[in-house]
């Protein structure tokens, strides 16, 4: 066993409980929406509705998830660094698990809004995720879908990532900080996300825009990883 | 004797707060057991991770088999360190003790499989338990199975006992003690039960506020630690020029605790004087250098030993 | 006084040897008083009733007696008395563990003799 697939058991190991809280909230959001579509608004248009909700909501579950995952992973740290590893091959398996969840979750996130939008060709609603229109269904699109989403969900990981490491390094109160900053950035520019939803624009420029923060996140939070001690 | 560890000037502090660790030289020798001593907060455990390079030295530097230890992959695997608190192993959760055992076997090179296995039963712990369910016993059982079957050329034990009942107690030093005449290594032995474990070690540190106090051969300092007890005059004028921790008044009787040397001849010759020497326990001497009443005093005395 | 943990004497009989002990020496004088329970305990970190056990063996035998409200103190003629008590074991304690070894090592009981004749005192 490599110390790769050790960290990675562990890790799938504290994820549980993360996922089935999730799953659960999840669940019931399905549920909810179901029965509100079924029996209150008595909906001609069943599965065109349902199909929206669920898109939305699955966005919330991988948002969710994004969240959780670093936070679970920093929770680790401890144990790691007891265990003969150092916080350079730590921090790298941390990255490749980012990257590998990122991804899963893009392919997941793509094949769901696809199905969806074709199911939806024929309904009088269009669902908008993450700025694409779901009438749009050529290749190029899909690629750039993915690419959007990939760059969301990394940019969101890592940013996380930061915060947890501030926190394990700084202390509560500046990792409380720096999860306000993080917050902000997305309610300062709630017009221009909204923009970029409605319109869908610039999807490329958008997606490497985000790629290069992650980065640039990821550096940081290598930096603060690489003088972390153990108090505990 | 090869130095495994050598502490030059190591200096900790902890968030502006007072010195964890003051400038603190030691060197630890291949294949001998140390015991490592002090109070609460004396800084053993900031020590002790100091070495395994969980923490950045203030100032001051450690070097482990000759190279920095932080960061050292290689040299990692060549050290184990079982903590004081094994609740950390219950991060592993639903993994089963036996998945545990098998990880360590991938992070330490000379992880010995069929003595691991023989511990556990030795321990009375059940393998196929998953590591959120046991108890704190147990998860010191398991934490110390690991730092025996591990044979980590560097093993540091702090406080790894907590939890376990007199008899695995006994049966962990035990096993340690015969697993390290098969298979010499260096181990350091961080302990607040000083009785329970004097006869594991072979040389004792004693560390007082972020200072080392004592740094010495056990067996030097059972020829050093005495207790001598008579009429005052004649104590004060045997013992003249020796070092004194402690006194004791009792009317005209005294009783001191020393750390001193005492010739046979010196002995003879307080004998006929009336004055019994007895020696002193480790805990004793360990309480009275450390102890509050007269510290101050007590640690010049030490410190010119 | 010093109270061994190896020894296989029981404490309390320890602490009563070590009081009479301190008496034949003249460290502790008739009519001066020794060390309260609670002192011994506190000094040798030992249990008040094992100390007081200790204690109670000398006042049975007289050595000892209660001030009240002072605590104890030796009694009169208590030197007289140990002596007289450590001379009648004496031979038995000492001389005859003297020979024996001797013998072992092949010394004669002449030998020893002139061994103790020869010493001079401590001062030699």
């Amino acid at each position: 066993m490599s110390k790769m697939q050790l960290q990675f058991r562990i890790y799938m190991q504290s994820l549980k409980l993360p996922l089935k809280v999730i799953m659960a909230v999840y669940l019931a959001n399905i549920i909810i929406s179901m029965a509100i579509n079924a029996v209150v608004l008595k909906n001609h248009d069943f599965f065109s509705t349902m199909g929206y909700n669920t898109a939305l909501i699955l966005l919330n579950f991988i948002l969710g998830l994004l969240v959780a995952i670093p936070v679970v992973n920093f929770n680790m740290f401890n144990l790691f660094l007891g265990f003969g590893m150092t916080r350079k091959r730590y921090y790298i398996n941390m990255s490749v698990f980012n990257l590998l969840v990122c991804f899963a979750l893009t392919l997941l996130m793509t094949f769901v809004y696809f199905t969806l939008s074709f199911m939806l060709r024929s309904g009088s609603k269009i669902l908008y995720v993450m700025g694409f229109a779901s009438v749009d269904h050529r290749l190029g699109t899909i690629f750039l879908f993915a690419l959007v989403c990939f760059s969301v969900f990394l940019v969101i990981a890592s940013l996380n990532s930061l915060i947890c490491s501030v926190f394990h390094s700084k202390g509560g109160w500046y990792g409380l900080s720096a999860l306000l900053v993080a917050l902000s950035i997305p309610v300062l520019f709630i017009r221009q996300i909204y923009d970029f939803v409605v319109w869908g624009g610039a999807a490329a420029l958008i997606g490497t825009a985000l790629l290069a923060a992650s980065l640039g996140a990821s550096y940081l939070a290598w930096r603060f990883v690489s003088g972390l001690e153990i108090h505990t | 004797m090869n130095k495994i560890v050598e502490c030059r000037m190591l200096t900790k502090v902890f968030d502006n707060q007072a010195k964890a660790l003051d400038q603190v030289n030691l060197d630890i020798e291949e294949n001998r057991i140390y015991g490592l001593l002090g109070r609460n907060g004396a800084g053993k455990t900031t020590l002790l991770k100091l070495i395994t390079g969980q923490l950045f030295p203030t100032t001051g530097n450690v070097s482990l088999f000759g190279k920095r230890p932080h960061e050292n992959e290689a040299l990692l695997g060549n050290i184990c360190f079982v903590k004081e608190n094994a609740f950390y192993l219950k991060s592993f959760r639903d993994l089963k003790v036996k998945d545990v055992l098998k990880m360590a076997e991938a992070v330490y090179p000379s992880w010995d499989c069929s003595f691991a296995e023989q511990l556990a039963v030795c321990f009375r712990l059940d393998v196929n338990k998953k590591t959120k369910s046991l108890s704190k016993g147990m998860l010191s059982a398991a934490a110390i199975i690991i730092g025996l079957a591990c044979r980590a050329p560097l093993t540091i034990f702090d406080e790894a006992y907590l939890g376990l009942d007199a008899v695995l107690r006994q049966q962990f030093y035990n096993t340690l003690l015969q697993d390290y005449t098969e298979n010499p290594r260096t181990i350091i032995f961080s302990t607040h039960l000083i009785e329970e474990c004097k006869g594991l070690m072979d040389r004792v540190v004693i560390l007082e506020e972020g200072e080392i106090l004592l740094h010495e051969d056990m067996d030097k300092i059972n020829e050093k630690s005495f207790y001598v007890a008579g009429r005052r005059e004649l104590v004060e004028q045997h013992l003249k020029g020796k070092c004194i921790l402690h006194t004791e008044e009792m009317g005209r009787l005294v009783r001191m605790a020393i750390f001193d040397s005492l010739s046979d001849i010196e002995q003879n010759a307080m004998r006929l004087d009336g004055i019994e020497i007895q020696p002193m326990p480790l805990q004793k001497l360990f309480i009275t250098l450390t102890a509050g009443n007269g510290g101050g005093e007590n640690e010049q005395n030490a410190a010119a030993v | 006084m010093l109270l061994s943990g190896d020894s296989t004497k029981p404490i309390y009989v320890q602490i009563a040897e070590g009081i009479e002990d301190e008496i034949l020496k003249g460290n502790i004088l008739e009519d001066e008083q020794v060390l309260s329970t609670n002192q011994f305990a506190q000094v040798y970190n030992i249990n008040p009733a094992t100390a007081g056990k200790g204690i109670n063996m000398l006042t049975e035998e007289g050595i000892l007696f209660k001030k009240r409200g002072l605590g104890m103190f030796v009694a009169k003629g208590a030197l007289k008395y140990l002596k007289e008590k450590r001379r009648r074991k004496f031979f038995e304690d000492y001389v005859l563990k003297t020979l024996e070894e001797g013998h072992k090592l092949d010394f004669s009981s002449e030998e020893i003799i002139e061994m103790i004749r020869g010493w001079g005192g401590k001062n030699e």
